[in-house]
């Protein structure tokens, strides 16, 4: 069907007409050679002709004057990603649900069935995050969750 | 969907609203068996029913069929996943890890495989795909306390979302230039003269790429070796047998669908079959861990299972499906051997295995006896596969793939040997040894004995095979 209704031929010089003009290739070729060569020109150049002293203080990350401390990869509770998880996947529902609301007619009983069981699997499995207490927001909570499951 | 369609998806039903209700019914299940019981329980009735009930209809919904083929496969993964519930009980009580979960996302993972295996639609093959690859991301990662796992479960993420990409991009330009989404329609645009034809070979191409991520065939291996390093032992055998397995059985139902090859698309593949066997091979040779080897050595018999479907004919994909499956039996044996040795820490180097002949003779014993299955020696279901493979591929006029087939499991008899050599003749460190548990045991023996029988006659196994292969 897209075949015909698309009708797009393949044979031939396909797209010609909308190619542009040669003048304007050249100068946004151009425009890309200079950009390049000036940013390869500046990289060499510092390489070649510029400091390289290295020390334990010159090494150090900039911190705003302050020294460092601390690991940099430091572990986080992620409740933030939790949410956003949340939001996705009833995000996602609504989509199913809305794509089957435009045509409830045309899809009769059987339709509603097939979205019910989406939907009543989908209210399951909010009832196995709430059970779990991922809804619990507040952190003392969410403390003696993690106390209770030993993790 | 009416009457005879849902009694034709009964096991995946089964499978998936089993898991649900075990999701819920066992939370807090750490150190607690019967959510596995329940589990493998539910698994073995999908696996009885997809067995035992006839099916009224031939398709669901345009996507999904329910012949013969499908029903064998949904069986096969439901028994893999049954198999890795019994023999993953003291492994999880160990680890204090949730057994209710883990239950509930094996079976959603076994529902996921058979419903790939039994795809006949593109979307199909992505929804099912998508479905027992969610699963897995979670199950690799499975043991919070291993910052392995975690790096594991990332590293399979990050591919596998790739994959997926590459896997919609390309069914959506299949679709464009043959209007249809059904298998033997979508892939009517790749015949030479068809109109767009080079839109659907694009998106065949990237078709295959998605396929050889997900079964790691060089170049797309690179995830492999570290997420079958950081994966808990007994999702490292299912993600070895059951997904490599269904995601070659949706491959299989591809290509029996092209009359013939296009042009391009066969040097292709043989390149990857080609590459998959010599790099594997190479690779595995330098490896120290056992768990990274036996990555490499799935990426080679993936090149074999390649070998067999490039024949392009019934003889050669049957020998593929023959391979696949005594391969599953022997890679889910060898991992729950490696799950029944565990104890605070997996055995992952080859320096763990020292002295273990003496120690646990029995294990040690199945251990070497699948580990040679791999390697191909007879009488082992292993010799035949690639007896049937090889001869396939000579057949068909494919000399260079065998040749580089059989160098290949020659070599690759050194990898497998050097945990034995360690098991065997190497004095033990004085390490308390673990007991296994009876569950254990009876898979290992299961796994052993059909490793075996099949060796020995395979020929009622291979004349049901060449039954169901379209």
């Amino acid at each position: 069907m897209p075949l015909e209704a698309l009708s797009i031929s393949t044979a031939g010089a396909f797209g010609s007409e909308l190619m542009p003009p040669a003048e304007s290739l050249l100068s946004l070729g151009l425009y890309v050679a200079m950009a390049v060569g000036l940013i390869a020109f500046l990289l060499i150049a510092c390489r070649l002709i510029g400091q390289k002293t290295h020390s334990k203080f010159k090494d150090q990350p900039y911190e705003s004057g302050i020294d460092p401390t601390g690991p940099a990869q430091p572990g986080r509770p992620v409740p933030f990603y939790l949410v956003a998880i949340f939001f996705i996947v009833f995000d996602v529902e609504v989509v199913f649900i809305s794509t089957w609301a435009v045509a409830y007619d045309l899809l009769g009983w059987s339709g509603f069935l097939q979205i019910l069981f989406f939907i009543v699997i989908l209210f399951l499995g909010l009832v196995y995050l709430w059970a779990e207490g991922a809804l619990d927001w507040s952190p003392s909570r969410q403390r003696h969750s993690a106390t209770k499951e030993g993790r | 969907m009416t009457a005879p369609e849902l009694i034709a998806l009964l096991p995946l039903l089964i499978l998936a609203l089993g898991a649900t209700a075990l999701l819920l019914a066992a939370r807090g299940s750490v150190g607690r068996g019967w959510p596995l019981a329940v589990g493998s329980a539910l698994a073995l009735s999908a696996a009885l029913s997809a067995v035992l009930l006839p099916s009224c209809v031939t398709e669901v919904g345009g996507m999904y069929s329910t012949g013969p083929y499908a029903r064998f496969f949904i069986a096969l993964w439901s028994l893999a996943t049954a198999a890795t519930l019994i023999s993953s009980g003291p492994y999880l009580s160990r680890r204090r890890l949730p057994s209710g979960e883990y239950s509930a996302l094996l079976l959603f993972a076994a529902a996921g495989m058979g419903l790939l295996s039994s795809a006949v639609s593109l979307s199909g093959i992505f929804l099912a795909l998508e479905a027992f690859t969610l699963a897995f991301y979670v199950l690799i990662a499975f043991n919070k306390n291993c910052a392995l796992g975690a790096e594991a479960g990332l590293k399979y993420l990050v591919p596998g979302g790739v994959a997926a990409g590459l896997l919609a991009f390309g069914m959506a330009l299949l679709y464009a230039a043959s209007g249809s989404l059904q298998l033997p329609a979508a892939t009517a645009a790749l015949t030479i003269g068809a109109p767009m034809q080079s839109v659907a070979l694009a998106g065949l191409a990237l078709l295959l790429a998605a396929f050889a991520f997900k079964l790691s065939l060089v170049p797309f291996h690179f995830w492999t070796p570290d997420v079958y390093q950081g994966a808990p032992a007994p999702v490292t055998g299912l993600l070895a047998s059951g997904s490599k397995g269904a995601v070659t059985a949706a491959l299989l139902t591809l290509t029996a669908t092209l009359p013939a090859a296009p042009a391009p698309f066969k040097p292709a593949l043989a390149t990857l079959a080609l590459l998959s066997m010599v790099v594997g091979t190479l690779c595995a040779l330098a490896q120290s861990n056992v768990k990274r080897m036996l990555a490499y050595s799935s990426v080679v018999h993936m090149g074999f299972v390649l070998t067999g479907l490039l024949c392009w004919n019934h003889t050669g994909r049957t020998a593929a499906l023959f391979y696949l499956v005594g391969y599953s039996i022997v890679t889910l044996g060898i991992f729950a051997v490696i799950t029944s040795f565990s104890g605070e820490q997996e055995p992952q180097q080859l320096s763990d295995y020292r002295g273990l002949a003496r120690r646990q003779p029995l294990r040690a014993l199945a251990l070497t006896v699948l580990l040679l299955a791999l390697a191909g020696l007879p009488p082992t279901v292993g010799f035949m596969g690639k007896l049937a493979i090889f001869s396939a591929a000579l057949a068909a006029g494919l000399p260079l793939l065998a040749v580089v087939g059989i160098v290949a499991s020659l070599i690759s008899v050194y990898f497998y040997l050097q945990p034995v050599i360690q098991m065997y003749m190497t004095p033990a460190p004085s390490a308390e040894a673990i007991e296994g548990h009876s569950s254990e045991y009876g898979i290992i023996a299961l796994c052993l004995g059909l490793t075996l029988i099949f060796g020995l006659w395979p020929g009622p196994l291979l004349e049901l095979i060449a039954r169901l292969t379209p």
